[in-house]
């Protein structure tokens, strides 16, 4: 069974992200910061990792930093949650080193047809 | 001396009931904090709840156990992360529990800000009960403030009323227009741009009257161009920068040759406006008009004629830029 | 005999004199405390009255950003190295639908302009100045390759007023923020400031924001990441001092159309009346405030229609002096600035024809900066002596005592309750307790401390008012 990785601040959306994966059959790990999320990688080494780009301490995209400067973690996909559409955003998060991206709000059906295809990749 | 007395205890009493206040603050925030896990585990478990049942699943214990504010806080928080079939059957759901009835029930509170809250909430439900209410604040309601607020959600959600409406609810004429004016004409402008037309025929002052033209631009109604010919050929320049405007946001490939004449208009605003224009219509036809604007009298005309070209033809500015 | 008569005649005299002084001094502090007060209720109606900015307006602003007037933030830069880049990348990445950043860099003599340029890629440009507002001379511009909406300046070293002036100059848009280098803004703060231009007809001129103490919190990368406060009373008495100024003082002075101050670390202009003004002036230390009472004067000596509006929402972070030696400099800076506003602009004090600004806003500047502190001062001292000499009841001495510390407290105590009640940007309810704490320490040795300190910016005006004459702009490199 996959294991997934949620780092959000955001209990409410953590609690949304949690519910589908779960319903499709995923184990769910969640991190509320990214520190937290940094340690989870380490210990637990999920096999996809669902990031949100405003976080407190470590922001998304310093976790993709350190996640790609680590051949260990280096490959594994990540998809970036950015609550702005704005152009810039979405490119520094692609160039960073994120698999995937999705705006808020999304449609749920969408991030688990984009987890399953991307772990389909991997393996 | 014996009348000092008054100050001493005066100034006492109120700083005394400061402290008061500010220590019952505090206790307020130091229990808030200590309730902070334990409501964001309920939190959890609303948002739970809802998910199953917009899932389908039964509801597992009727969600009485929680109050109306802490699920309208986890509703609303929840439809603003989702898009597509789960927002809306979220929203459905939340009506059923009578969430809505809640917030129709808020939006008539005593307080300004409790109204407030309310007709954000109702932006969100977007429901046609909602949206009947928010039309009633917006015509009724007692503060200015809360009226202005009730149109931006209406435009947010596309339905204001038309626009001589929202110009007559807002005392709009009674006053210079203002951005937010602009910003809720052109919101109005894809639904009613026929009213918009007949607007123009009532003789407005010459402010009004080139908002209307501004907002027409917004229309998408490609029916309305020749209208902006029209206004770019009145007398008052603020009209006729406003059907430039216009023009650049309405995009037909029939206003082209009259945006490419006002780039020699009299006034000098008019042309820095269409210079504007030539750049958002893409008008590589005008590079010739445009580089001769680059010897124009008026500074700021010079300035977005190189600007415009720098988009339009940046070739042409390395060459010329150089030997210049 | 008639010796024994005039002893005891020049002894009431004397009397008579400590008695007038202390009353006097008593009656200053009473009436600056009262304005306190008054503030704090006006500051609390308008809060009570307030709607927060609404989504349903952002979301226009999103769909119509054309609507949003263009800013160009000028930064000017002296001897940054350090954080110039990280700084810079922060106002690029400001939440505002168009906006420019021109850097100015004022002579530094360390490597921030190549830092600059090598960091944002940056080629030398022929940018034209549209106004000439600078007194030094320009050196060179440069565009960056990869941001469109950055410019750098390279001037020489001015002072601070120069180095703004010279950014206006290169700016294009309609309305012009200028901060300082060190200024930490909030990544929406254009956006809030600029607010009050929406609702606008014409009439704005400027706008000035709450500014908060940075010192303690959690810097990085150019924005704040964690608010926290700091362990160190001085920067703690400072954060009751911010919230003073700017949620109580500022809000009333807006609401009353009497705003007299838009500090240096953020504010935003109509680029249009800040040319017509000329800018900044050279010659004094608190140009920022000088700028302001310049915008009052010029729009009503021409009659216009004018307003200056204040957010009350934090726009910016600002790191306050740590130190003793710190504060004392800073304090003694102002307070030389308010003296310098005060006697250029001293035609408009008490004249009508400069309205509620002549009759109302400089007599109250007077009463704080020119009255107020050696009142205070003297009134410590005296009015304790005058009860041990017999002279006045001890019970004035309490009543003193009453009205200038324990109201201070109650004053410091009641604008952090506003904040709390109203925006709740402390971190927890320990540091709220803390700076509670602070709110009422302060007023037994800090506040007399600083009362002292703005005594030595009035002997540091004094000296130089004299030299200005001789020594033009030079003299104030300090």
């Amino acid at each position: 069974m996959a294991k997934i990785l949620i780092a959000d601040d955001d209990p409410i959306l953590v609690e949304l992200v949690r519910f589908r994966l779960e319903g499709a059959g995923y184990q769910v790990l969640e991190a509320t910061d990214g520190q937290q999320a940094i340690e989870a990688v380490k210990t637990e080494r999920p096999d996809l990792i669902v990031l949100d780009s405003m976080m407190p301490l470590l922001s998304g995209r310093e976790v993709l930093l350190y996640l790609q400067k680590n051949t260990a973690t280096k490959d594994i996909p990540v998809i970036m949650l950015t609550a702005r559409s704005g152009e810039s955003d979405i490119v520094s998060a692609i160039r960073s080193g994120a698999s995937d991206y999705l705006t808020k709000p999304f449609i749920p059906q969408e991030l688990l047809v984009r987890i399953e295809k991307l772990l389909t990749l991997v393996t | 001396m014996t009348s000092l007395w008054p100050i001493i205890l005066g100034s006492g009493w109120i700083v005394g009931a400061i402290l008061v206040i500010f220590a019952v603050l505090v206790l307020r925030r130091f229990l808030d904090e200590r309730s902070a896990d334990a409501r964001k585990k309920e939190d959890a478990k609303i948002t739970r709840s809802y998910l199953r049942r917009v899932a389908g699943h039964p509801p597992e214990d009727k969600g009485k156990r929680w109050s109306a504010s802490r699920r309208l806080v986890a509703v609303s928080h929840l439809q603003s992360l989702l898009r597509g079939g789960d927002r809306s059957r979220l929203m459905q759901i939340a009506e059923f529990d009578g969430l809505l009835t809640e917030t129709l029930r808020r939006s008539h509170s005593v307080g300004v800000s409790n109204r407030v809250d309310a007709i954000r909430l109702m932006q969100r439900f977007g429901s046609e009960a909602c949206i009947a209410r928010l039309r009633q604040m917006m015509a009724r309601d007692r503060s200015y403030n809360v009226r202005l607020e009730a149109a931006f959600a209406l435009a947010a959600t596309s339905a204001l009323p038309p626009p001589r409406e929202t110009m007559r609810v807002l005392a709009m004429l009674e006053r210079a227009p203002n951005r937010l004016d602009m910003a809720l004409l052109r919101a109005s402008a894809p639904d009613y741009s026929d009213q918009l037309v007949l607007l123009l025929k009532d003789g407005l002052s010459e402010r009004w009257h080139a908002q209307l033209v501004d907002a027409i631009g917004w229309s998408r109604n490609p029916s309305v161009a020749p209208l902006l010919e029209e206004a770019a050929m009145q007398s008052s320049s603020e009209i006729r920068c406003a059907a430039l405007r216009a023009a650049s946001k309405l995009g037909q490939p029939c206003v082209e040759e009259w945006v490419k004449a006002k780039l020699s208009d009299p006034e000098s605003e008019v042309r820095v406006q269409a210079a504007n224009a030539c750049v958002a219509l893409g008008l590589t036809s005008a590079v010739d008009a445009l580089a001769h604007l680059r010897s124009d009298e008026h500074l700021w005309v010079r300035l977005r004629a190189e600007q415009a070209l720098e988009q339009l033809a940046p070739d042409l500015l390395a060459i010329t830029g150089k030997a210049a | 005999m008639n010796l024994a008569h005039f002893a005891s005649q020049s002894a009431s005299v004397l009397e008579h004199v400590i008695f007038a002084t202390a009353l006097f001094c008593f009656a200053v502090v009473l009436l600056r405390n009262a304005i306190g007060l008054g503030q704090l209720l006006v500051a609390t109606w308008v809060f009570a009255t307030r709607i927060e900015p609404s989504e349903g307006a952002r979301d226009l602003w999103t769909r119509y950003a054309d609507l949003a007037l263009p800013v160009s933030v000028v930064a000017p830069a002296f001897n940054e190295e350090l954080s110039i880049v990280e700084s810079t990348k922060a106002l690029l990445a400001l939440e505002y639908p168009e906006h420019e950043v021109i850097v100015v860099n004022d002579g530094s003599t360390d490597a921030t302009l190549d830092r600059l340029i090598s960091a944002f890629d940056m080629e030398e440009s022929h940018r034209i100045q549209v106004a000439e507002l600078q007194v030094t001379a320009i050196r060179k511009t440069y565009r960056s390759r990869r941001y469109a909406n950055l410019l750098v300046v390279d001037k020489d070293n001015g002072r601070k007023a120069d180095a703004a002036n010279a950014g206006i100059g290169f700016a294009r848009t309609p309305l012009v923020c200028v901060i300082d280098a060190d200024s930490i803004v909030e990544p929406d703060g254009l956006l809030r400031a600029s607010e009050p231009f929406m609702h606008d007809d014409g009439r704005l001129v400027a706008v000035g924001g709450a500014i908060r103490v940075a010192n303690g919190s959690k810097v990085e990368g150019g924005s704040l990441r964690e608010i926290r406060i700091s362990r160190n009373f001085i920067p703690q008495f400072q954060v009751c001092e911010y919230l003073r100024a700017f949620l109580t003082a500022r809000v009333a002075n807006a609401h009353t159309n009497t705003l007299m101050l838009i500090s240096g670390a953020f504010g935003l202009f109509r680029r249009s009346v800040l040319i017509e003004m000329g800018g900044y002036r050279h010659d004094t230390v608190g140009e920022d405030l000088e700028l302001v009472t310049h915008i009052h004067r010029h729009m009503r000596e021409r009659k216009r229609s004018y307003r200056i509006a204040f957010v009350p929402d934090i726009v910016c972070w600002t790191e306050a002096p740590a130190s003793l030696e710190g504060l004392a400099n800073q304090r003694a800076r102002w307070q030389q600035g308010a003296l310098e506003t005060l006697s250029f602009h001293r035609r408009m004090i008490f004249n009508p024809r400069y309205g509620r600004i002549g009759m109302i806003a400089l007599p109250q500047m007077i009463l704080e900066d020119l009255l107020g502190p050696p009142a205070e001062l003297i009134g410590y001292v005296l009015i304790p002596a005058a009860v041990l000499l017999g002279i006045l009841d001890p019970m004035a001495a309490l009543v003193f005592f009453f009205v200038s510390v324990v109201f201070g407290c109650g004053l410091s105590v009641g604008t952090l309750a506003l904040e709390e009640h109203q925006l709740r940007r402390t971190p927890t309810a320990k540091d709220l307790l803390r700076i509670g704490w602070a709110a009422i320490v302060e007023n037994f040795g800090y506040r007399q401390l600083n009362l002292w300190y703005r005594l030595k910016g009035v002997r540091r005006y004094a000296k130089r008012d004299s030299t200005w004459a001789a020594v033009p702009r030079e003299g104030f490199n300090a």
